[in-house]
């Protein structure tokens, strides 16, 4: 009897391949994913077009036009552009990680008076858009004291503009990567440093040697989206810099929209696709720190 | 170890110390001072030049043409382009470090020189009569505000109107007379539009060249009856004449093109065949080989202008001005001259695929270059555009934009639309 009902609830417990709810979701997520791969297909198919082409919409290029990669990357000092582009990442990326791993230990574990107002503060920033601070900012990179001809008072001279200096620091301090930072050291039980404390361990101590090797991988998550952010900027490098030697990659490629009534499209999205390319590189690597990432952003503490 | 932290920390200083020391000090004033004795750096914001090779090279023999006279002094170049020039401008302002030369277009003038951003090119000899006697009189009204004269045309950039002559056969109408008034327009356009068996268009009659505002379109049209959009910095469109055009833009959207229609390439769709005719920009390419639209295409062109009560071609432009706080301002001057000689001129046309602004542009290679770029050079004389605009014309842009669309939509009364706009207007 028993032998017998066994096999009908075994059946019965087993998930169904084509169950509704399943083909539901896979439908959502194959447009979804469709969403997200059109623009990007539509760029690399542009890419071979010639001009005519372009004028009526079809998809694929009656030719690949390999001539039109060549021909953009010939049309301005792309090589440097894309040097620069990977210094300013990097640099912003070494910069975020120093400075944001350590406020977000300080707003996670440290014994702060008002460490929560602190929080608040650090959250508030997030919701404030770049255009609104873009202003001031320039005023505070342009009058840095005793840079670019400033004197200790931070006047006199153009500070940090058109430099190294105004293309990294500014952007690598983020809330976001703050608050990202915070919330992983949340995660973390406050029992170690209160361990170390007892040992006599100071504070950095603690910070350097016993909570930063446990968040290896979320340094590698801040360092992916910081790498993205920084390699896309646009805004702040074109509003601080006025020399060739320092513009990044981003408006290198504005070249090609410089008459908005005559873009050149085979060569933007050509430009476009390989600087697209180290991005989809890191995010095929690291795809698992990009959304652990966002995971762990969940509020907690 | 109090004693290594010191020493660590003077040592920060002195790095930092070290590390400010350069250049990038603001230059003192070099007016008065004898042009080959003057040193510094000219700051020169422009869209004129794209950051190419080719532009660069071409920017690099105007520097040279002006360090001819100016030996000692460095040029160091911005190349903005129009979508990102006012924030570059807005920067520099708040920052305290204007440009010394700026490059801007038609409307950019009034709103900054009302706000002492440039300076009165009077103090150099330029008047109205200078600009008619070597440039383009047309962009006279674009260079003026409160009667003093802010900039120097350096580029034309006209549009024109373009038919598909096969269109035209096809639908039984004579594409040697196009048809020129708003009324005309519309009985043609509503012949050639192709629609299919649901009534969709799918071939338009006429491309307004809208897809992103009507501003442009509306201030064309209104000039074609006779109508400027502005009149000494005061509103001109809030009445019949702007609202019979803004009734009859209404009356073609969705009519005889459908509304915000715009091609992959947003170029002219009467290039493609997606449109009949269509409002066009100051330059065809002809060439062939997957570099342009291809001699068959561009043999299916006729262009013409609109005339519903006077000929007119819109006209845009690029003009140079000086920063009213540069310390430069005559090695700026002396710059724009170098920027207006023909080989400069000539080489910024081709780059940008504009007219150059001076006075026989019809016979300047960029003209000779392709066949829209001459008819638009022939037809400088019925040149047109938003006039003399109100000091707030950079938001007004915007306003018309969002505005006008509202009542080509239907969302808000036309009548209403042009009140509230030349209220906006100041």
């Amino acid at each position: 009897m028993t032998s017998a009902t066994l096999p009908a609830v075994a059946a019965a417990g087993k998930p169904s391949a084509f169950r509704p709810g399943r083909i539901l979701l896979y439908a959502g997520l194959v447009i979804g994913a469709l969403l997200m791969i059109t623009p990007f297909l539509w760029m690399v198919l542009t890419a071979f077009k010639s001009e005519l082409e372009i004028l009526k919409f079809s998809w694929l290029p009656g030719e690949l036009r390999w001539s039109n990669f060549s021909e953009a990357m010939q049309t301005a000092p792309f090589l440097r552009y894309f040097r620069n582009s990977a210094l300013i990442a990097l640099g912003e990326t070494a910069f975020t990680l120093v400075v944001c791993t350590t406020a977000g230990y300080a707003l996670a574990k440290m014994p702060l008076r008002g460490g929560k107002l602190m929080l608040g503060y650090f959250i508030v920033l997030l919701l404030v858009p770049f255009q609104i601070i873009l202003v001031p900012l320039f005023m505070i990179v342009k009058s840095i004291p005793l840079f670019g001809g400033n004197n200790i008072l931070g006047q006199g001279g153009i500070g940090w503009l058109n430099s190294w200096w105004g293309l990294i620091i500014p952007l690598g301090a983020a809330p976001f990567f703050t608050f990202l930072a915070r919330q992983f050291f949340v995660s973390l039980p406050d029992e170690l440093a209160q361990a170390a404390r007892v040992d006599g361990l100071g504070e950095f101590g603690i910070f350097w040697r016993i909570m930063l090797p446990l968040i290896k991988p979320a340094l590698i998550t801040i360092g992916v989206f910081q790498i993205e952010a920084a390699w896309n900027g646009f805004l702040w490098p074109l509003m601080i810099t006025t020399s060739d030697e320092l513009r990044p990659l981003q408006l290198g490629l504005a070249i090609f929209s410089q008459n908005p009534a005559e873009i050149q499209w085979p060569y933007l999205m050509a430009g476009t696709a390989l600087a697209t390319l180290p991005m989809i590189v890191l995010f095929v690597f690291a795809q698992k720190r990009f959304i652990e990432g966002m995971a762990n952003v969940g509020i907690k503490g | 170890m109090r004693r290594s932290v010191g020493l660590t920390l003077l040592a920060a200083a002195l790095a930092v110390v070290a590390s400010g020391c350069g250049s990038g000090v603001i230059d003192k004033s070099t007016d008065g001072v004898a042009p080959a004795e003057a040193t510094g750096t000219l700051r020169v914001l422009l869209p004129s030049f794209p950051p190419s090779n080719e532009g660069r090279a071409q920017f690099q023999k105007v520097v040279e043409d002006f360090q001819q006279k100016y030996p000692k002094m460095k040029v160091e170049p911005d190349f903005a382009t129009y979508n990102n020039l006012n924030e570059k401008m807005s920067t520099s302002i708040a920052a305290g470090i204007p440009y010394d030369v700026m490059v801007t277009g038609v409307g950019w003038i009034q709103p900054f020189a009302s706000k002492r951003i440039f300076a009165d090119l009077g103090a150099y000899g330029l008047t109205p009569d200078v600009i008619k006697e070597k440039s383009i009189a047309a962009l006279i009204p674009a260079v003026t505000y409160d009667g003093k004269m802010y900039g120097y045309p350096l580029l034309a950039d006209a549009r024109a109107v373009a038919l598909r002559k096969s269109a035209f056969i096809e639908a039984g109408l004579d594409p040697e007379k196009p048809p020129a008034s708003l009324a005309e327009l519309k009985i043609a356009a509503e012949k050639l539009t192709k629609r299919d068996k649901d009534g969709n268009i799918t071939r338009s009659g006429f491309d307004l060249a809208s897809a992103s505002g009507f501003r442009q379109s509306f201030t064309t049209f209104l000039a074609s009856t006779g109508t400027t959009l502005y009149e000494d910095g005061e509103p001109n469109f809030d009445n019949q004449a702007g609202l019979d055009t803004l009734l009859w833009i209404k009356s073609m959207i969705n009519n005889v093109q459908p509304y915000g229609q715009v091609n992959a390439a947003q170029q002219p769709l009467v290039y493609s065949g997606e449109a009949a005719m269509g409002i066009v920009g100051g330059a065809v390419d002809c060439g062939t080989g997957g570099k342009g639209i291809g001699q068959k295409n561009c043999d299916d062109l006729k262009f013409f202008r609109f005339n519903s009560g006077k000929e007119i071609e819109y006209l845009g432009g690029d003009l140079a001005s000086i920063g009213s706080r540069s310390v430069h301002k005559d090695a700026a001057w002396s710059f724009i001259q170098s920027l207006t000689q023909p080989s400069s001129l000539d080489a910024m046309a081709k780059l940008n695929r504009k007219l150059p602004a001076y006075k026989d542009a019809s016979n300047s290679p960029q003209a000779k270059s392709n066949p829209l770029s001459k008819f638009v050079a022939d037809g400088l004389v019925y040149a047109a555009n938003e006039n003399e605009v109100p000091a707030n014309w950079l938001e007004m842009r915007g306003n018309f934009d969002i505005q006008l669309t509202q009542a080509v939509l239907g969302q808000k009364d036309p009548a209403k639309v042009l009140r509230n706009l030349a209220g906006q207007s100041r």
